[in-house]
């Protein structure tokens, strides 16, 4: 399996390449009264509009840094932006590096054990509904 | 095989076929004796069939196979046309509608289809023995056959077709049927039997056959010859004039044994129907050409209309910087490239309108399936189905439709006794007019039936809390839109749930578009309903609200004004203005969208119609008027009503546009 891995705050956090549709550059983002919190609101992908989260309120982790990219996922034939304080690198890792960790949280899909750091895998699909 | 790339195009195709057959079916109705209405119902049906079978859904083959069996002896008449037929036929439609929707679905919930096998085996056997006496039989022959009758006609023989009825308690018919045979041999030479002579030795027929034969001998004669064998009950002897021949090379027939000549040649031997049938292949042939076309992923569409979006919005940008270094020879190219673009958005707008035909196609069988429903005679009468819309408003467009045409046929046209009491036609009519009005499409749907009871509606009005004093009759009567709103008495399964007018209004309103009703006791009830002709593209006003920007289409605006903010003033606790003489409430546009307010005395306010309501949004700032391209906000902001979509302006920012009608 193909991750791609990204910083937000002190955390790092991965998603399947195979939802990544690409990594783009902070882009202009229109605010959208009255959406949900976690929605930075719209940007203008070449022509498309898409929906960009800011991913550091919806899985409620604390950074202080400047968000450089947003990735994009493509769900169910559509596109949101994800917005993250930078992408890292994108690695191969093979299943037992997977530590598939039981809680309520259904947006994590387990952790990753690269020895010397962990890194959460995201369960895209979940994330966006 | 990999059939993954094919099943689109499959669901397509099946879904026009249906369709086809559905108008085919209801048409053959009227007409039972048109052998063209059949055979293009055999051929669609069969269309489906192999396309069915050849992907692998052999439910849907097997049942048109059953069909197939039952129009194939319409074609033979062994069968007539009644109506207890056709609704086995129509159930089965509805039944592979469900199963081609289920494919696309990728539901893999299994219909039963025995029954409906059944029933159409059924039809089929008791039927046969009704057949009608009278009923022409078509002798099919080829150019062989033809020439053979034309040469025995120049050598003086007489062509007959002998109709040979057995004796009920006939035990051996096909020994029968073969001294017939012999006899006439001897006497001439047959031309061809129906059915044929395999069929007629493994006894496949009913209590009688057909023989088309040439003899020099007369009519009476070789009756009387065949009157000679046993068990025969009647023989009708009918010669054939050369003049009732024409020649149909309409399509090849697939089960001619004959494989030296390809173009068939029909015998009918009743006339008339040759004429108009000659007339329907010309319309036919008319209509093929007429629709040439080319299918194309509405998806590749939508693609297709972004990518001009985006060459807009690069061209707005061109000219910034052109004017902003004021380059005289890119100005000019400038020009022209934005002449290109304007074309191309247009064209691409137009290819993305239908005919509303494909909305109007399915209302002739609801009509026929109501009125057999609800005991009631009703015609429906269509205009305008050419009328084009946008591809979005169309797939939007049907259910408001359905609802009021059910409304119509249900409330609106009385029952056959009462409509010639009050002296009316006895036979309902329902009119279904389109037709295009500057750049708004407009559907009438007219009853001739008892139109609205002001009296009831204002009753109802009253006992749900509404005054209706001081309302004109045409506001009562557009009262019947408003929620929970339904006068009839008596629920029934076609409507009067009170959930429908509303619905119908919410969901044109949600296309932009507008309905009222006109109404005239004792003469009929019309809907009219304006759309715009396309949704995708619309004038809009961009304000400014805070820091924001928003856009507003101008299909609601009434006007815009300035005003200074302390001539707003408080009635009960709600802010109003004073406009001639009246008073508009208004909504602070930053306080509804939670926007924080700009310290400003001088500010605007858009003045907004939706209905029967009329109120001032505030604004700060207004940006200007511009044609904007409506996008979705995708699913994650679905949920907010306030924006009906997003555009993208010339400096390539996005901008929401505001829904009116749901903020007021």
């Amino acid at each position: 399996m193909q991750v791609v891995i990204f910083n937000i705050g002190k955390e790092r956090f991965a998603l399947e390449t195979r939802l990544v549709h690409g990594i783009e550059k902070m882009m202009n983002i229109t605010y959208v009264p009255k959406a949900p919190y976690y929605i930075r609101g719209l940007a203008n992908l070449r022509g498309n509009i898409i929906s960009v989260i800011d991913l550091k309120k919806y899985l409620n982790v604390d950074s202080e840094k400047v968000q450089e990219n947003i990735i994009i996922v493509e769900v169910q034939e559509e596109k949101v932006g994800l917005m993250v304080d930078s992408v890292q690198e994108v690695v191969d890792i093979t299943d037992d590096m997977l530590e598939k960790i039981n809680n309520e949280n259904t947006l994590t899909r387990g952790v990753i054990n690269f020895k010397d750091y962990i890194v959460t895998l995201l369960d895209g699909e979940n994330l966006i509904k | 095989m990999d059939m993954s790339q094919y099943l689109d195009v499959f669901l397509e195709e099946s879904s026009e076929n249906l369709q086809t057959l559905n108008q085919n079916i209801l048409e053959l109705e009227k007409d039972p004796e048109n052998k063209d209405i059949i055979n293009s119902i055999f051929r669609v049906a069969h269309t489906l069939k192999g396309m069915a079978g050849s992907m692998g859904f052999t439910d849907i083959a097997e049942l048109t196979h059953k069909m197939e069996n039952v129009l194939d002896k319409f074609r033979n008449d062994i069968l007539k046309v009644d109506s207890n037929i056709i609704n086995v036929l129509f159930k089965c439609l509805d039944t592979l509608e469900i199963m081609i929707d289920n494919i696309r679905d990728g539901n893999d919930e299994k219909i039963s289809i025995d029954n409906l096998i059944k029933e159409l085996e059924n039809v089929g056997e008791s039927k046969k023995e009704q057949k009608d006496e009278k009923s022409n039989i078509d002798f099919t022959l080829n150019i062989y056959d033809e020439n053979i009758i034309k040469q025995a006609k120049e050598k003086n023989y007489n062509v007959y077709t002998a109709e040979i009825i057995l004796t009920d308690d006939c035990l051996l018919k096909s020994a029968r049927s073969f001294l017939v045979y012999k006899t006439i041999e001897d006497l001439g030479e047959i031309i061809k039997t129906v059915p044929s002579v395999d069929d007629l030795e493994q006894e496949n027929f009913q209590d009688r056959f057909y023989i088309m034969f040439l003899t020099q001998k007369n009519a009476d004669e070789v009756k009387d010859l065949i009157l000679n064998i046993s068990e025969i009950k009647e023989v009708n002897i009918n010669s054939i004039a050369e003049s009732s021949k024409s020649i149909n090379n309409l399509e090849t027939k697939k089960q001619s044994d004959n494989q030296l000549e390809s173009n068939n040649i029909d015998v009918d031997i009743n006339k008339k129907q040759e004429n108009t049938k000659a007339k329907i292949t010309k319309e036919e042939e008319k209509n093929k050409k007429a629709h040439q076309s080319v299918r194309v992923d509405l998806e590749r569409l939508d693609k297709f209309m972004n990518l001009v979006g985006e060459l807009v919005i690069h061209r707005t940008r061109l000219e910034q910087i052109s004017t902003n270094y004021r380059l005289g020879e890119l100005h000019e190219t400038l020009e022209q490239v934005g002449r290109i673009t304007s074309d191309l958005q247009d064209l691409v707008m137009k290819v993305r309108m239908l005919p509303i035909e494909r909305v109007f196609n399915r209302f002739p069988r609801m009509i026929r399936d109501l009125s057999q429903e609800l005991g009631k005679d009703i015609d429906l009468i269509i205009k305008g189905e050419d009328t084009e819309l946008d591809r979005t408003v169309i797939d939007e467009i049907g259910e408001p439709l359905v609802h009021l045409i059910r409304n119509a046929a249900d409330h609106g046209i009385e029952k056959t006794e009462e409509r010639i009491k009050l002296g009316k036609p006895a036979k309902g009519t329902i009119k279904l007019i389109a037709y295009q009005e500057g750049n708004k499409a407009v559907i009438k749907i007219e009853d001739d039936g008892k139109g609205l009871d002001l009296e009831k509606i204002k009753r109802k009005a009253e006992s749900i809390g509404i005054s209706t004093e001081g309302m004109s009759e045409n506001d009562i009567k557009n009262l019947i839109f408003m929620q929970g709103f339904s006068t009839s008495e008596k629920v029934t399964d076609i409507s009067g749930r009170g959930v429908g007018m509303d619905v119908v209004k919410t969901k044109i309103s949600n296309l932009g578009g507008t309905v009222e009703v006109v109404s005239e006791k004792g003469k009929g009830t019309a809907f009219i309903i304006r759309l715009p002709l396309t949704l995708s593209i619309i004038q809009a006003l961009l304000v400014k609200v805070s820091d924001e920007t928003f856009a507003i289409s101008l299909g609601f605006i009434d006007r815009v004004i300035n005003i200074n903010v302390n001539e707003i003033k408080l009635t009960n606790n709600k802010e109003v203005i004073l406009y001639r003489d009246k008073i508009i409430p208004i909504i602070r546009l930053s306080e509804k969208l939670n926007l924080k307010s700009v310290e400003s005395n001088n500010k605007y306010i858009v003045i907004v119609k939706t209905g029967e309501k009329t109120v001032g949004l505030l604004v700060d700032e207004l940006l200007g008027q511009q044609e904007i391209v409506i996008k979705p906000v995708g699913k994650l902001l679905q949920n907010l009503k306030e924006y009906v979509g997003a555009t993208i302006l010339g400096d390539g920012l996005v901008t929401l546009i505001l829904d009116v009608a749901a903020i007021v």
